[in-house]
């Protein structure tokens, strides 16, 4: 008689349980908040990026022959990264690239930027673009000899938010990289100044926190 | 914070300090893509004998007739019989002396191998000095003489590392041992510093100890350069090379006599009689006839007497006379040094330069106006004195010969290195560019 009972008790609660329920479809709530989309980053933000890329040299461009073959060919890079976000959109970091050329001649070429940025991030969704501009220096070595100048690199790059922790994606910049060393020769040889260009291919992390 | 923010900075301002600030875009830019070496692994030293230089690895042996006539293709030679591995070869009164595996020195008469010579089986080096050749065992040093060793009684004890000729006496270098040094053959001991190699320079005796020095004028008043750049051992000088042949212009052209000369880079006036061997003189690197009328695009350089050539009957016994001062390349009388791997300070391989001043400079900036300036190390331009490499590798060995070439590339240098792993690079500029490794391209 008592085991009786219990079907009956369920069931009671069962259907309190459905009325509940459906009195939560019937009166839905109504937010404030409606149509706002909150910003994935603030002011404080960070972000460590790190990318392994293809760098290619486009061409060399003297100041008074134009156009040069730089003679080298794709190479390979290390990127790192850091950002400092100043607010939802922009952001200030530094970067600090490695990178090495195999030459015709069956040298190698190494060239190792480092600079400040400064970028606009654009957010979709979990996908985030930020576009910044790097400036900075370069050391440069070939055989025995070695330069340091100028580098500049602005870059794209197309990010997935994995998690609130990473985001992975791609990224390109285009490289101007100086080398001012002198004045041409009264024969018209020897070297002057001649602006290396370059672009990369990279895909990297990033860890917020 | 003001400290962070200098961090920057200070990191650029160093190293813009430590760097040379060359111009490494426009050296690449000169480039050219070297051709696989045909001698390839670790080729021994580069020596020459006759019209044929030579080089081998440890499983081959090869020659390069490179007079203007020649065939000017590396050819691959047989080796002695019973020797499958090669240790090193040495020339000597002409002559091509090859040291085996098994410690046997062989003797090529020109065409095959025709004496030998088996001391104690333990000989680890072998090197010609104008007619004398020597032979160590990493003990004592031996002179052959007609395919007979006769020990070096007193002096040299240790391990042979070179030996070089200024003309009038040889000498020997020992790099390690009982008793290392220069020794004069038949005099004294000229320095007892471990001598890696020596060589004639600038008609003066100049040698690389173990500790990254060149001594310089040995036989003269020495003097030493310290470096701190480890040199190789077989450092080789700058060299003038030509072929002369003596042609009885009569009804029917006859050439009368041939014969090469390598002239140790100097300054002053020469005389050489001729012979049926005939002496070259140290002129411009060209190939010459030595009558009236020159030979195609090769030209009898100003100073020679051909006077003593005109006529039906060529005198074959007449002086020559050169004022080699009007020689460029023999007036720079530059001394290359190879360099061993891991050498310190900016130059850890390729060669450098040093210069009758005895001054160290960087192939091509040796501030000496010559026909063909050297670049970089590793890079030959020579238009205009930058470019195109011997690899960035080190050197064991160095040597030039002139570029017998027609046209646009006749007198100019190919310059050879055997590098201790990439086989015998060598350099020349063919008709509109630098070319490595072409010696059989043509």
């Amino acid at each position: 008689m008592r085991h009786q009972r219990y079907p009956a008790l369920l069931l009671c609660l069962l259907c309190i349980s459905v009325l509940y329920a459906q009195e939560d479809e019937e009166a839905p709530i109504i937010s404030d908040w409606s149509g706002y989309r909150p910003n994935v980053y603030s002011r404080g933000d960070q972000a460590f990026t790190i990318g392994l890329g293809l760098p290619f040299p486009l061409f060399l461009a003297d100041q008074e022959k134009g156009v040069l073959s730089p003679k080298m060919n794709m190479g390979g890079m290390v990127a790192l990264g850091y950002s400092y976000f100043l607010g939802s959109r922009f952001f200030l970091g530094g970067e600090l690239d490695g990178a090495f050329f195999s030459t015709e001649g069956k040298n190698n070429y190494f060239i190792v930027p480092m600079g400040v940025k400064a970028g606009f991030q654009f957010v979709l969704g979990r996908f985030e673009f930020p576009l910044s501009l790097m400036i900075g220096g370069a050391a440069q070595q070939r055989l025995g000899g070695s330069y340091f100048g100028l580098f500049v690199k602005p870059s794209a790059s197309a990010f997935f938010r994995f998690n609130p922790d990473w985001s992975f994606g791609v990224s390109t910049g285009f490289w101007w990289v100086p080398q001012w060393t002198g004045t041409r020769d009264s024969d018209h040889s020897g070297p002057v100044n001649i602006h290396g260009f370059f672009i990369e291919a990279v895909i990297g992390a990033r860890y917020h926190f | 914070m003001k400290t962070k923010t200098l961090v920057f900075p200070a990191i650029f301002m160093f190293l813009m300090g430590t760097c040379t600030m060359e111009p490494l875009f426009y050296y690449t830019h000169l480039e050219y893509p070297p051709i696989k070496p045909i001698i390839n692994g670790a080729p021994s030293k580069i020596v020459t004998a006759g019209d044929y230089l030579y080089a081998a690895n440890r499983n081959g042996l090869w020659r390069y007739e490179y007079p203007y006539g020649g065939a000017r293709k590396w050819e691959s030679m047989s080796k002695p019989a019973g020797e499958s591995r090669i240790r090193t070869l040495a020339a000597a009164n002409n002559t091509l002396y090859l040291l085996g595996e098994t410690g046997t020195i062989h003797e090529w008469d020109g065409t095959g191998w025709s004496g030998s010579l088996k001391i104690n089986g333990k000989i680890q080096q072998i090197h010609g000095a104008g007619a004398q050749l020597f032979a160590g065992d990493g003990s004592a040093v031996y002179e052959i003489t007609s395919m007979s060793a006769w020990a070096l009684l007193s002096g040299p004890e240790g391990l042979l590392s070179g030996a070089a000729h200024d003309g009038s006496s040889a000498y020997i270098s020992v790099s390690d041992g009982v008793n290392p040094g220069v020794f004069k053959i038949g005099g004294s001991r000229l320095t007892n510093e471990r001598i890696l190699g020596i060589v004639c320079f600038d008609g003066k005796l100049a040698a690389v100890d173990t500790s990254g020095n060149i001594h310089t004028d040995l036989d003269g008043t020495p003097g030493k350069i310290s470096t701190g750049v480890h040199f190789t051992g077989a450092a080789a000088v700058k060299r003038a090379s030509v072929r002369i042949t003596v042609r009885n212009t009569g009804s029917t052209d006859q050439d009368l006599a041939a014969g090469s000369y390598e002239y140790t880079a100097g300054a002053g006036t020469f005389v050489f009689r001729l012979t049926a061997n005939i002496p070259i003189p140290p002129s411009e690197r060209r190939v010459f006839t030595a009558q009236a009328q020159a030979d195609g695009d090769y030209q009898v350089p100003e100073a020679l007497d051909q006077t003593a050539f005109n006529g039906t009957s060529p005198a074959l016994h007449a002086d020559l006379q050169f004022d080699v001062a009007d020689n460029e390349a023999a007036r720079a009388g530059i001394l290359l040094l190879g360099i061993a791997a891991g050498g310190s300070g900016t130059f850890r391989c390729g060669y450098r330069e040093l210069s009758p001043g005895g001054t160290l400079h960087n192939p091509g900036d040796n501030g000496v106006s010559i026909a063909y300036p050297l670049g970089r190390p590793t890079s030959i331009d020579p238009s205009t004195k930058n470019t195109a490499a011997i690899g960035n590798y080190p050197v064991n060995a160095l040597i030039i010969i002139p570029d017998s070439d027609s046209g646009d590339t006749a007198g100019r240098p190919v310059i050879l290195a055997s590098t201790q792993q990439n086989g015998l690079w060598s350099y020349r500029f063919r008709r509109t560019e630098p070319q490595w490794n072409g010696e059989n391209d043509g």
